[in-house]
């Protein structure tokens, strides 16, 4: 006796095309990657007045059915020296978030997006609750 | 574990070009006092590991170097010396074995108290060791 498998794609292409990106379903897609980044940009920040670690979000540049533009990061004027140093105080030592979050995190960004876009692709399967 | 910075340092004091612009004076995380220009500083940034079902695989360690010279040529020439041997550089660099390096020069600032430049390059190291 041989098992049999039979592998039938036609929903899923069927599935794939009917998912029109549009420019709002674009950015639901990035805001999942947009949200693991500022959530480990928050996690690693060093924390005083929290000003920078409330600081830290997704700044949407521009968005398309095609692209979506997000520059994450903090925005207090003084967070470039958190992560690179001061220039008068070469010694000052450095806490860096931005570029460990962008370094560390990049595997999980790419993971949620994916997880994002599959949650659409499998909203329109046939059958599924719409 | 390894230290990248003090395989980093390793390397530098290996190579004949490096040595020729910094003369030994790369040192890691603090600088000297009254030590001579130009010179550099070693941070350790980040470092990213990945398992398998043994134990430790693959890991990369992000690593940014200041350069600092009251020279702006000297500057420019020095952090250009560094970026040159290091970028795609794949082998031995101290006891660590790399793939290839990753290296940019990312920033570049004047400093207005000791009236210096300073350049910053980001050094991607990846390895298994």
């Amino acid at each position: 006796m041989k098992p049999g498998l039979v592998v039938d794609a036609s929903s899923f292409k069927k599935a794939l095309a009917d998912v029109e990106l549009n420019s709002p379903m674009l950015l639901q897609i990035e805001g999942a990657g947009a949200s693991v980044l500022v959530n480990g940009m928050r996690r690693r920040v060093p924390v005083d007045t929290a000003a920078t670690k409330t600081s830290v979000m997704s700044h949407i540049v521009s968005n398309s059915a095609l692209l979506v533009v997000d520059d994450v990061g903090p925005e207090t004027d003084y967070a470039p020296f958190i992560e690179y140093g001061i220039p008068e105080k070469p010694n000052y030592p450095i806490q860096p978030f931005v570029r460990p979050t962008a370094f560390e995190d990049f595997a999980k960004v790419i993971n949620a997006i994916g997880y994002s876009f599959a949650q659409l692709v499998i909203s329109r399967w046939p059958g599924a609750s719409k | 574990m390894i230290d990248p910075k003090t395989a980093l340092i390793s390397f530098c004091n290996a190579t004949e070009t490096i040595v020729a612009a910094f003369a030994h004076r790369i040192t890691p995380d603090i600088i000297p006092d009254g030590q001579a220009y130009p010179f550099a500083r070693i941070k350790l940034v980040g470092s990213e590991q990945a398992y398998h079902m043994n134990g430790e695989g693959y890991k990369k360690h992000l690593l940014q170097i200041d350069v600092y010279s009251p020279d702006q040529t000297v500057a420019n020439t020095s952090a250009e010396v560094l970026r040159f041997a290091l970028s795609g550089y794949k082998g031995v660099m101290g006891d660590l074995t790399t793939g290839r390096v990753s290296a940019k020069i990312v920033q570049s600032n004047w400093n207005t108290t000791a009236r210096d430049f300073w350049r910053i390059i980001e050094v991607e190291i990846p390895t298994n060791d």
